[in-house]
C-alpha cells in the first residue's frame, strides 16, 4: 500500500505557485431523472461532470495575483507527489488574499474547471 | 528580487492617498465571474466555461478611535500594502466604501470595519509605499 505525505504535494497554476499549504478538489455529476411509470425504484442518467479546486497559501511579496485571473481556461496541476496529479482546465474564479497583525499573509484560491476532458490523473 | 512570504505586522491600508490608522486586518476578495459554456458532444462529459467580469471587493479592520475614518458611500482610490513597500507590491484601484461597521465588546478594543467595492480596475502595483 502507497501512501503519500502531504509535504511532497504542490500545486502548478502556470508555473509553481509558491507557499501553497494544502489544495483540495472536489468532483460532482449532474444526474437526470429517469424513472418511468412502472418503476419501482428512481433511476438516473449522469450528465456533465464538475470539479472545483481550492488552494490555501501563505501569500508572497511581488506576487501578481490580478494577472492569474486569466481570461483563458489554463491547465491547473495539483501534485499528490513529485510526479503524479490530478489535473484539468480550469478558470481562477476567486483570490482572496488577507493580512493580519498576528500571522503570515495567507492566500486562497478557487478555481473552476473548463475542460470537456473532465479531471483526469496523470 | 523574488517572491517571499511577509509578515501582516508590516502591512498597511491607505484611502484617499491617507494612511488609515489602527489598522489590525485586511482583505482582498478577487472575482472573476464565469457562465457555463458546455454544449452537446457523445463522449465528453466535463463542463466547459467562459470569462466574464472581473471585480472585488476589499475589507479593513481598525481599533476604533472616534470617528470613523471613512463614510458610507464615498469613493477613493484604496491601496492595501503587503509589507509597506511598493516593491513587494500589494492592491490598488478606485473603491466605494459599501458599509461601515462599529463594535465594542466588554472584553476588547472597540472596532472599525470598513467594506469596499472595487470600481473598475485592480492593480497589483502600490505607489503610496517607500
Amino acid at each position: 500500500m502507497t501512501v503519500y505525505h502531504g509535504k511532497s504535494a504542490k500545486v502548478d497554476f502556470g508555473g509553481i505557485i509558491a507557499f501553497t499549504t494544502s489544495w483540495s478538489v472536489s468532483t460532482s455529476a449532474d444526474v437526470a431523472r429517469s424513472t418511468d411509470m412502472g418503476d419501482d425504484f428512481e433511476t438516473f442518467e449522469s450528465g456533465f461532470d464538475d470539479a472545483t479546486f481550492t488552494v490555501d497559501g501563505n501569500a508572497a511579496t511581488e506576487r501578481n495575483t490580478i494577472a492569474q485571473l486569466l481570461l483563458e481556461a489554463t491547465e491547473l496541476k495539483c501534485y499528490i507527489d513529485a510526479t503524479h496529479y490530478f489535473h484539468a482546465d480550469v478558470f481562477c474564479i476567486s483570490i482572496t488574499e488577507t493580512a493580519n497583525l498576528n500571522d503570515i499573509g495567507k492566500i486562497t484560491y478557487s478555481f473552476e474547471m473548463s475542460d470537456q476532458d473532465g479531471l483526469q490523473y496523470t | 528580487m523574488s517572491e517571499a512570504k511577509y509578515h501582516g505586522r508590516k502591512s498597511e491600508a491607505y484611502w484617499d492617498t491617507v494612511k488609515l490608522e489602527q489598522v489590525t486586518e485586511w482583505s482582498v476578495v478577487l472575482n472573476l465571474a464565469t457562465v457555463d459554456a458546455s454544449v452537446m458532444h457523445a463522449t465528453k462529459t466535463g463542463k466547459s466555461r467562459a470569462a466574464g467580469f472581473k471585480g472585488g471587493t476589499a475589507s479593513v479592520n481598525c481599533y476604533l478611535e472616534g470617528d470613523n475614518a471613512i463614510d458610507e458611500g464615498t469613493k477613493a482610490v484604496l491601496e492595501l500594502l503587503r509589507d509597506g513597500t511598493n516593491a513587494s507590491k500589494g492592491y490598488k484601484g478606485t473603491a466605494i466604501c459599501t458599509s461601515v461597521e462599529d463594535g465594542a465588546e466588554i472584553d476588547g478594543v472597540e472596532t472599525v470595519t470598513y467594506n469596499f467595492q472595487f470600481n473598475g480596475e485592480i492593480t497589483n502595483v502600490v505607489t503610496e509605499g517607500i
